[in-house]
């Protein structure tokens, strides 16, 4: 059983990781590792390396149900405090235990995330993952302001300049390795 | 008399004529989006089951009427609901769902695929049912990205269309630069808008 507990540190960057491929965050950025479209038995064979993924993608995650059981053991048994999932309820569940849930936010269109922002249970400890990331900077300002924080973007961030403007409007972003250690690259100069 | 709706490059090249299209998605939106110049009205909420007077209408004002099959109400996304929006008078029907494509064209309707652009790493996926379903119109979501991943997109082969968060004219003309033939909006600014 994994015993840590207190706030919940969300890495300013998340690099997203399949599991099978060694990912380290590069020096010089707040990074993290979150972990995706994988399996549970690479999944937990990540959670016994040193380097501890900060936060998993629980529907992305074959052989894992998607149901409170699949929460509790991702973070009590593999201590992995973050929790992104698209069903309110399990990210309910992470905060609960005194982790970090991050419900997806469809933002394919305006009534859509509208929709989407409407079932997120607004409690503390679960913000919101916009999906697509990029999308964020064309929100309204009071769209994103309205969203449970923490906030996530995540997806088609693909350059440094698309990061640092959505790292502008959220608390954290999704990238790929090769998109973070450019950042880290430019953040170093 | 049954009602036989345009073919599919019919149905395209009113959207070329006039690209911004008007998106429907509250019952108030009606009136402002008949009165405009959009070419096509995008009926992206409703009760499915009780289209047919609003169709007659859209038809009633020279406008054609494309319907979201995924998001009205009352109609499970599935052949025998194609059939009920052909014979309410729907001349194209968009779903996320390729195994439609071929249904809604059998039936002599414009079929839209929608492409939802979620991350890079499920986009190859989408593609692939793109390419399986072949429809006549492919329509991009989040829109307003398109000028951002249109280098990840193929050539379809079929037009684009860009819908969601599209609300300047300077959005709407990006997109076009972008590929896109025409966008979809709830924006009333820009339905009688020729951003060319």
């Amino acid at each position: 059983m994994w015993t840590e507990s207190g706030p919940v540190h969300l890495p300013g960057v998340l690099i997203a990781g399949d599991g099978r491929h060694p990912v380290v965050p590069p020096a010089g950025i707040d990074g993290g590792v979150l972990v995706r479209d994988t399996e549970l038995a690479a999944l937990v064979h990540l959670a016994g390396n040193d380097r501890r993924p900060e936060a998993v993608d629980l529907d992305s995650v074959a052989g894992l149900g998607s149901d409170e059981a699949a929460v509790d053991f991702v973070t009590d048994r593999l201590g992995i405090r973050i929790v992104l999932s698209r069903r309110p309820q399990l990210a309910a569940r992470a905060a609960e235990r005194g982790h970090l849930g991050l419900v997806h936010i469809f933002a394919y269109d305006s009534t859509g995330m509208n929709r989407s922002l409407e079932t997120h249970p607004h409690v503390p400890n679960v913000g919101s993952v916009v999906s697509p990331g990029l999308v964020i900077v064309h929100l309204r300002p009071e769209e994103v302001a309205g969203m449970p924080q923490p906030v996530v973007a995540y997806g088609f961030i693909d350059s440094v300049e698309d990061a640092a403007v959505c790292r502008r409007l959220a608390q954290s972003i999704v990238v790929r390795p090769g998109v973070a250690a450019r950042i880290a690259a430019v953040e170093e100069h | 008399m049954s009602y036989s709706p345009p073919d599919a490059p019919t149905f395209i090249s009113r959207i070329a004529a006039s690209p911004c299209c008007a998106a429907v998605t509250l019952p108030e939106h009606v009136e402002p989006a008949l009165a405009s110049g959009t070419p096509v009205v995008f009926v992206l909420r409703g009760n499915g089951l009780t289209l047919a007077p609003l169709v007659r209408r859209i038809h009633d004002a020279g406008k054609l009427a494309a319907v979201h099959i995924d998001l009205v109400r009352g109609l499970r996304a599935d052949r025998a609901s194609v059939g009920w929006l052909a014979a309410s008078g729907v001349d194209a029907v968009i779903s996320s769902h390729g195994q439609l494509m071929a249904p809604i064209r059998h039936e002599g309707m414009t079929a839209i695929h929608r492409l939802l652009l979620v991350r890079r790493g499920q986009l190859d996926s989408a593609l692939t049912a793109i390419g399986r379903s072949a429809p006549n119109i492919v329509e991009v979501l989040p829109g307003v990205i398109l000028p951002s991943v249109a280098g990840l997109l193929p050539n379809f082969g079929v037009p684009v269309l860009a819908g969601g968060f599209i609300r300047t004219a300077a959005e709407a003309a990006a997109a076009q630069a972008a590929g896109a033939l025409g966008v979809t909006t709830s924006s009333r600014d820009l339905w009688t808008t020729d951003v060319d």
